[in-house]
């Protein structure tokens, strides 16, 4: 519709224009250059009062050193290029690196004091690096270690860069968006497991079925669709038919942990305690699992599953884990529990 | 060069010049500025390694308390605030430059400096002070810088940062570091004092200099030069004879090529008319304000600039403020310094004996145009009956014999005028020039002087003549001046120093075709002399340094309103005349021509010549983002081609640090020798040209890139 058209036309122009408003830079007087203005100021009133040229002369001295420092810092600031490489994975309550790399494009001017702040969503920015000189055409490597203390997504959404370049009189900085994102796993606990699961008899726990293991079980004519690297070239020869190995599949029984995430109506801080507890209790003993081997099943009364095995690692389920929220509500019942669950 | 080492030097330097430029105003006592530069000198050897010791931690914590304490005390005493403060700001500086110990301490010592320079500015700005301030304006933008390198080091390594890998950095090591500070860096640092020279320089001459002179602090600083007051004691302008301090500086319009070296001008200052046996004195002191219209003080008449000769002088500031005059001056212009809004103006005072002073020029000196009158031009002074008796007065318990010599002397000649002369005479010729006169401290010095020593200096011979003169019966008087001076070949102007000081007599001649105070020297030609031989390498060194520092005084510490309307109207002026050589003064160019029209037109050129390149800079990152945004597939995927290929080093045993960057960690591979050294390099590369160069990676090349990392995963591992 036309009305609707040229408002969001007026709009976006309304945008770009308060977009173009807005400073390239942001500049702030550092503690040194509160005193250097407020001296430039007085010996500028003492000059003007007294006519003494030798006071016009610090003057212009001192001008001259701020827009020397203004155009010195500009060029320190451009044409800088700003990267960060996050960990595969990351945990709570462990340490991780986060590397930040500039690359200086400039031809020949190098930039120095040079600090990179990494914005997150919705955090304040105290992680910082800083470069002390990154000469032109290259680029200079440097990382800040960070301690999760909470799981989640740790969304990045830019870098500050800053410097204070030249004199230490002003901090002139600008902002670039860098989309990134991390996922923190919880905290996992070392967990001791008995070496049977209850109710489980050894020599019972390897079931054969049809699968994609090591084992054949038998052979079988070829249906259409199947996989022809299978073909048992010899056999299918005597046949005079296509004739596929069936491969077995060894089976372990899944281990079921259960997690309660339906928050019921009215709970405070105590039930999302007890549930970030849970969630870290449900990652522990799932590593623990997949470490001696054992398929992982990971049920959530708000009706949500995730499988893990040895194969794949831990990953998708402490992923899962880690982005699980609490639905508020009335519980689901919960789902029977296969064989072998805890 | 060692990042710490040149950010040392550089800070010393600035230190030393801002101390010098205090010394160098000569505020502090000769002493005073003695142990001063010996205390920077020992400050600035002491050694870095030995600012850690516990004895100058002590020193660096009791030093400025103690400082602070005697200063106080100074104070109380009676010492002048700022002399004190500035004393105060030049030990601290002192105690700092040995006590320092990090990246704090060495800013502390840059604002002191500054305050140095600021305090100079108050307390007389000399051609020394313009020299350092020079070379602080050479220094001052490398020591900011460094100071600040090194804030930045010590502020974001030391406290515990862990910058790269998490290991902590080594802040000594980064100091000793020669890769942070080079010869570039440090050429581009001291060429900074180019704009900012000529920033200063366009802010000096461009700003309206008005002064409002609210809460002016006045300093007391000028010289006090004996023999111009109220009350010399004989002797006391003999002994000058050697002070070379330049005084005055004259310069003579339409003066003959070459012009001589030495001009034996007597420039006269005060007169003394009662004499008491061993001073001179005035019975008069009254001061009559008196100022023409405008900057001109007529003494006998308007000044004529086409008929009078001009003399213009340069004159130091001086106590008491005496305007020394030539012969036959008949009028004055001032030429008043900086123009003050509110504040006191120039004035000149007529005094008894025909005594000019000035006041109101803010103890900066005074400069001001004399107009003399021709030879043939008769300039009469009267002098009433009622005033003669002082002029005639003899001291008490004078000898009979000194009135007597007089009268032997001019026996039998007719007229006032040969009687003076015949004493004048008869003292050049009978009597010896003598600095070290033995009639010195006699009870009698002039009858000593006549009749024991025969030795005196200018003093005696005027002292005797004007008591003989009065002994005759002819009205005289004492006067006190300058003789000389001495042509400076580089500044074009005649140097009169205090040493020129002289002492010769007015004599009241009752000529019926001129009467007045006629001038008589009695002193013998070779104590009437400026002082000095014009020749010798020193003397030329000298008159050099002596000119620049007059240049120095006249353009920049004299930059006036005056001179600053007369740049701009000598700048419109050249302009106009070219404009009218190139023909631009007419037809259709007329006004475009014209000086604010080309301003406006300059201003609007720079304004679009602005828009434009800001726009060409944002179209240029536009496309710059364009090939370097974060989630483009392709600058992914040459990411995801080079951590196969540090999969694959990682097979090999190579790894490489997350602190080191790809291209280097590729060229110490090289460097090493590794036999995938040159491999890796190659790849290296051409993932940064695809990464951050902007040249995309083509199907071929990335099979080509996925072909040569799959060979060095395979590579047989040794």
């Amino acid at each position: 519709m036309a009305g609707s058209s040229s408002s969001g036309i007026g709009g976006r122009w309304f945008l770009a224009w308060r977009r173009s408003l807005r400073p390239p830079r942001r500049l702030k007087f550092t503690r040194e250059g509160k005193f250097f203005v407020g001296i430039t100021l007085g010996v500028g009133f003492a000059a003007i009062n007294t006519a003494n040229n030798l006071l016009y002369l610090l003057l212009g001295m001192l001008l001259a050193l701020i827009v020397v420092s203004g155009i010195m810092s500009e060029l320190s600031l451009r044409d800088l290029t700003v990267l960060r490489r996050l960990p595969l994975r990351a945990q709570v309550g462990r340490a991780h690196l986060v590397e930040i790399e500039v690359y200086n494009h400039k031809g020949r001017v190098p930039s120095y004091a040079i600090e990179v702040e990494d914005l997150r969503a919705g955090q304040p920015a105290d992680k910082r690096c800083f470069f002390l000189k990154i000469s032109p055409k290259s680029a200079q490597v440097a990382a800040y270690r960070r301690t999760p203390t909470r799981r989640g997504r740790d969304v990045h959404v830019g870098f500050r860069i800053a410097t204070r370049f030249p004199f230490g009189l002003f901090e002139k900085s600008r902002e670039v968006p860098a989309d990134g994102e991390l996922v923190i796993y919880p905290a996992v606990d070392p967990v001791h497991l008995s070496a049977t699961g209850q109710g489980r008899s050894p020599g019972a726990d390897n079931i054969l079925g049809r699968g994609r293991g090591e084992e054949f079980v038998g052979v079988k004519l070829m249906r259409s669709g199947e996989d022809p690297r299978d073909v048992y070239w010899r056999k299918s020869a005597a046949v005079g038919q296509m004739v596929m190995r069936e491969r077995a599949r060894e089976m372990r029984p899944d281990v079921t942990l259960t997690l309660d995430a339906v928050r019921p109506p009215g709970s405070g801080d105590e039930w999302v305690a007890t549930f970030e507890r849970g969630i870290r209790d449900v990652a522990s003993r799932s590593v623990a699992h997949l470490k001696r081997g054992d398929r992982v099943a990971v049920l959530t009364t708000a009706g949500g599953i995730v499988r893990a095995d040895r194969a794949f690692g831990a990953d998708p389920l402490l992923r899962y884990l880690a982005l699980l929220e609490p639905v508020l509500g009335v519980s689901r019942p919960k789902p029977p529990a296969p064989e072998g669950a805890e | 060069m060692r990042f710490g080492l040149v950010h040392r030097i550089m800070t010393d330097a600035l230190a030393a010049l801002g101390v010098l430029a205090v010394v160098s105003t000569a505020s502090l006592s000769p002493w005073t500025n003695i142990v001063l530069v010996v205390g920077l000198a020992i400050a600035l050897a002491l050694p870095e390694s030995w600012q850690g010791r516990p004895a100058l931690r002590h020193f660096a914590t009791i030093a400025p308390v103690a400082l602070l304490i005697v200063e106080a005390g100074r104070l109380l005493v009676g010492r002048f605030p700022l002399d004190v403060a500035v004393e105060f700001a030049a030990w601290l500086q002192v105690i700092r430059l040995a006590t320092r110990r990090g990246a704090a301490h060495d800013q502390q010592i840059i604002v002191l400096a500054l305050l140095h320079f600021v305090a100079g500015t108050v307390l007389g700005g000399s051609l020394t002070y313009g020299l350092c301030f020079f070379g602080f304006l050479v220094v001052a933008p490398g020591a900011l810088v460094l100071s600040h390198l090194r804030r930045e080091v010590e502020g974001n390594y030391r406290q515990g940062a862990r910058d790269r890998t998490g290991l902590p950095v080594d802040v000594p090591r980064i100091l000793r570091s020669r890769r942070v500070v080079g010869r570039g860096f440090l050429a581009t640092t001291c060429l900074l004092s180019v704009p900012i020279l000529l920033f200063t320089t366009a802010l000096f001459v461009m700003f309206p200099r008005i002064g409002l002179s609210l809460l002016l602090l006045s300093h007391p600083r000028a010289g006090r030069m004996i023999g111009f007051s109220e009350h010399v004691d004989l002797g006391d302008v003999g002994v000058l004879r050697d002070d070379p301090t330049v005084a005055l500086r004259f310069e003579v319009k339409d003066l003959q090529e070459p012009p001589p070296m030495r001009l034996t001008l007597r420039l006269r200052g005060t007169a003394f008319d009662a004499y008491d046996g061993h001073a001179w004195a005035r019975t008069q002191h009254e001061m009559a304000r008196e100022r023409d219209a405008g900057d001109t003080l007529s003494l006998f008449r308007g000044p004529n600039p086409v008929r009078d000769r001009v003399v213009s002088f340069d004159l130091e500031a001086i106590d008491p403020p005496v305007v020394f005059l030539p012969p036959r001056a008949v009028a004055i212009r001032v030429r008043p310094p900086n123009q003050i809004l509110l504040g006191d103006q120039l004035t000149l005072q007529r005094g008894a004996e025909d005594e000019i002073r000035y006041a109101g020029s803010d103890g900066r000196g005074l400069r001001y145009d004399v107009y003399l009158a021709g030879d043939r031009e008769p300039i009469v002074q009267g002098l009433p009956l009622s005033e003669r008796p002082r002029y005639l007065a003899l001291p008490p318990g004078l000898p009979e014999r000194v009135a007597e010599l007089g009268h032997q002397w001019t026996d039998g000649l007719a007229t006032p005028e040969a009687k003076a002369t015949a004493i004048e005479t008869h003292l050049r010729r009978d009597y010896v020039y003598d600095l070290h006169s033995p009639s010195s401290g006699t009870a009698q010095p002039v009858d000593h002087f006549l009749f024991e020593s025969h030795h005196g200096h200018c003093e005696f011979f005027s002292t005797a003549m004007a008591l003989m003169l009065r002994a005759v019966g002819i009205p005289s008087r004492n006067v006190t001046g300058f003789v000389g001076g001495t042509w400076n070949r580089f500044g074009r102007y005649y140097a009169v120093r205090e040493g020129d000081a002289h002492s010769w007599v007015e004599a009241y001649i009752d000529d019926p075709t001129r009467p007045g105070w006629h001038t008589f020297d009695p002193t013998p030609p070779g104590g009437a002399q400026p002082l000095e031989p014009p020749g010798g390498a020193y003397y030329y060194a000298r008159d050099f340094v002596e000119a620049l520092s007059q240049r120095w005084d006249t353009y920049v510490v004299g930059y006036d309103l005056r001179k600053q309307v007369r740049i701009f109207e000598e700048f419109s002026r050249r302009y106009e005349r070219m404009r009218s050589r190139a023909g631009m003064d007419r037809g259709p160019l007329h006004h475009l021509t014209r000086a604010p029209a080309v301003a406006a037109l300059l201003l609007l050129a720079a304004a679009i010549g602005y828009v434009l390149w800001k726009q060409r800079r944002r179209l240029a990152q536009v496309e710059r983002r364009g090939t370097r945004q974060a989630n483009d597939p392709r600058l992914d995927a040459a990411a995801a081609l080079y951590r196969h290929l540090e999969t694959a080093l990682q097979l090999q045993g190579v790894t490489r640090q997350p602190a080191t960057p790809p291209l280097r960690h590729a060229e110490d591979l090289r460097a090493r020798r590794h036999p995938l050294g040159e491999e890796v390099l190659s790849l290296t590369q051409v993932y940064l040209e695809a990464r951050f160069g902007g040249q995309s990676l083509t199907d071929a090349g990335r099979r080509d890139f996925e072909r040569r990392v799959r060979s060095i995963r395979l590579r047989p591992t040794t």
